[in-house]
């Protein structure tokens, strides 16, 4: 009888194990995610276009991390067949993952405009709107990661609800609109903007995905789309 | 009452309950019987003394004791003076952990707990404002609450060296630094400081001292130019002028080269490691500097070297030029005629070194490491005959600690001085 409880045991332990590494690898992958976010926004304030093309390069790591959680969880779902709570993180991890390697993509997007933008020369009066725009972004995304570090579904609540990011990057984009009417010369560098303002749109929706994946993990309850 | 009055005491109420079953069995010709009676007597007696006493114990120990006499008295005060000690050690550990745990609250640096697979376990008051920590975090990991790649490729090594400067999580605009170090059963404590006054500071001193001596270079220039227009024309023919002219011209180149000085420092500390590289022959840099130094020196100071022919430093050659030479022409300037400077390379197991050594005046021990201080001067007469910054053996230990490489200095009064630069074997 002992005999067995101990290997029971055992066996839970490690799957405990195994599901916490994968969390990690998550958290790792988030991590430089967020630094590449930060980096590709830094890079088009400093004009740093050597920033930038570390941003590009940075990414095919995080494609890498992407895959390598991918396959540590469709193995765990083989080795282990999780239930209830324990699939869901699985299943939310996977997703997750999925928009964490979009968000760098979007990061790597916003790097390529940076570089061009170096070359242009940044003339646009209202670009600390932008940045507004991408610091909190920047925030929601570090809010929306944390609530998956504490299995925090409330704050991931909150964090959807709160942000307004849609309507201040509508804002700025008719600011831009306007400043183009305005400034031809700059049609360029405009453009290279609304495409950065674009691509911190994209990375807003996928830390809102993020947090569906944390209601979802915790509550079971799948509020995509709703 | 001592324990042997007790054990005396106890031994009278057994005799003396032998005496009596003994009479009483006498009388009644029942002897053995009633000396049997008289034991089982005794034995229940002791039965419920010994219940008494199990009951007191286990009620805590803190009621009066039941009065007794003897043996069982002895037990009974033994017992409560063990306790009440007991209790006043408990208390005054209690006090301690009371007022560490205080303490530790009321530091202003963050102080973590980490399990060894990075779990938070404990943190201070100033560690929860300074992460933003919430009482739940308790057993979650710290690297996914603090996800910057730097921090976790920190953790992970388990061996830590040196610390890790990372911005707040509260505050974007200021600065932490972490430093971590084992401790206990393989848990990690984590010290946490904020350092962006610090870098502020350092920040503001940066740039006021490179903005400054970029503005003061202008000036100098245009003064510099109409000196030595003056000197070509009128002045310099009227005596009572002339001293003042001289000593105007070299103020003013002197000012001149402190400016270029701080400027390159400046330079040096922006751009702390260096990127494109050339293969540097030491053979031919040194015999130029020895050159460049004999012309300083007049011919009154003998310059040898000593150098390998395949001795090469993946280096910018104006770094290491400005590095060598500046120590080369100090001993040349501070050394009086006929002192003998040898320049040596040697390549040892680690380190690719290069070594000044002079057999002049040498250096007072309690300045050695006050030399690469900025605007130090050896000399204590600011107006010596020997013209200098004092900027310069800071720039040589900044070029060479940008190489990975450190510089030593070894002298003593009299007996000459020796400046060793060490390069790491690797970029040779």
């Amino acid at each position: 009888m002992e005999k067995k409880m101990f290997f029971e045991n055992h066996i839970v332990r490690q799957f405990d194990e195994e599901l916490d590494s994968i969390r990690k690898g998550m958290m790792e992958m988030a991590g430089k995610v967020e630094q590449q976010l930060h980096n590709a926004m830094l890079s088009i304030t400093d004009a740093d276009s050597n920033l930038a093309k570390e941003v590009i390069q940075g990414d095919s790591e995080i494609d890498v991390m992407e895959l390598n959680i991918d396959k540590a969880c469709v193995l765990l779902l083989a080795k282990r067949q999780p239930a209830a709570r324990d699939l869901r993180l699985v299943v939310g991890i996977t997703r997750a993952v999925k928009d964490l390697e979009r968000i760098g993509d979007e990061a790597c997007k916003i790097a390529a405009h940076s570089v061009e933008l170096a070359e242009l020369g940044l003339t646009f009066s209202a670009f600390s709107d932008v940045n507004n725009l991408a610091n909190s972004i920047i925030a929601m995304l570090n809010r929306s990661l944390d609530a998956f570090a504490r299995f925090d579904h409330k704050s991931a609540r909150l964090a959807m609800n709160y942000s307004s990011y849609e309507l201040d990057s509508k804002k700025i984009i008719e600011g831009l609109g306007d400043y183009m009417m305005a400034n031809p010369e700059s049609i360029s560098e405009m453009i290279n903007i609304l495409w950065v303002v674009r691509s911190l749109e994209r990375v807003g929706d996928h830390a809102q995905n993020l947090c569906e994946q944390i209601v979802f993990v915790v509550e079971g309850e799948d509020i995509r789309h709703s | 009452m001592s324990f042997q009055a007790g054990v005396v005491t106890e031994l009278g109420r057994i005799s003396l309950i032998c005496f009596l079953s003994l009479i009483v069995g006498w009388l009644s010709s029942y002897i053995v019987e009633s000396l049997l009676l008289g034991i089982f007597l005794y034995s229940l007696w002791l039965h419920t003394k010994l219940a008494k006493l199990l009951s007191w114990i286990r009620s805590g120990m803190l009621d009066t004791p039941p009065s007794v006499n003897g043996v069982w008295k002895e037990i009974y005060t033994n017992l409560t003076s063990h306790k009440k000690r007991q209790i006043k050690a408990i208390r005054k550990m209690r006090g301690t952990v009371q007022r560490i745990s205080q303490l530790t609250h009321a530091i202003d640096q963050g102080i973590l707990v980490l399990k060894s697979d990075l779990r938070l376990e404990w943190w201070n008051t100033a560690a929860r404002g300074q992460l933003c920590l919430t009482s739940s975090d308790k057993g979650h990991s710290l690297t996914s609450l603090i996800r910057d790649p730097l921090f976790a490729e920190y953790l992970n090594k388990q061996v830590f060296e040196g610390e890790v400067e990372l911005p707040s999580r509260a505050l974007p605009e200021r600065t932490l630094v972490f430093t971590a170090s084992h401790f206990g059963d393989g848990e990690i404590v984590l010290v946490i400081s904020d350092i962006t006054q610090l870098k502020n500071l350092e920040k503001l001193r940066k740039e006021f001292v490179g903005n400054v001596s970029h503005e003061l270079r202008t000036p100098l220039t245009v003064l510099r130019g109409y000196l030595e227009t003056l000197g070509d024309g009128i002045v310099i023919n009227k005596s009572n002028l002339h001293r003042a002219y001289q000593q105007m011209s070299e103020q003013v180149i002197r000012m001149q080269a402190l400016a270029d000085d701080l400027i390159v420092l400046s330079r040096l500390e922006d751009e702390p490691t260096v990127v494109p590289v050339d293969k540097v022959d030491l053979k031919i840099l040194l015999e130029e500097i020895v050159k460049e130094a004999l012309i300083i020196s007049e011919g009154v100071h003998e310059i040898t070297l000593e150098c390998p022919d395949d001795a090469y430093l993946m280096a910018q050659k104006g770094d290491l030029h400005s590095a060598i030479s500046n120590i080369v022409i100090n001993a040349v300037r501070h050394n009086p005629e006929g002192v003998r400077i040898v320049i040596k390379v040697v390549r040892d197991e680690d380190d690719i070194v290069i070594s000044v050594r002079d057999d002049g005046i040498g250096i007072n021990a309690n300045v050695i490491h006050k030399l690469t201080e900025r605007f130090y001067r050896a000399d204590s007469s600011r107006n010596s005959r020997v013209a200098g910054t004092g900027l310069g053996l800071a720039i040589v230990k900044h070029i060479i600690s940008r190489y990975g490489g450190a510089l030593e200095i070894k002298s003593k009064p009299g007996e000459g001085a020796e400046f060793i630069s060490r390069f790491p074997i690797e970029i040779s």
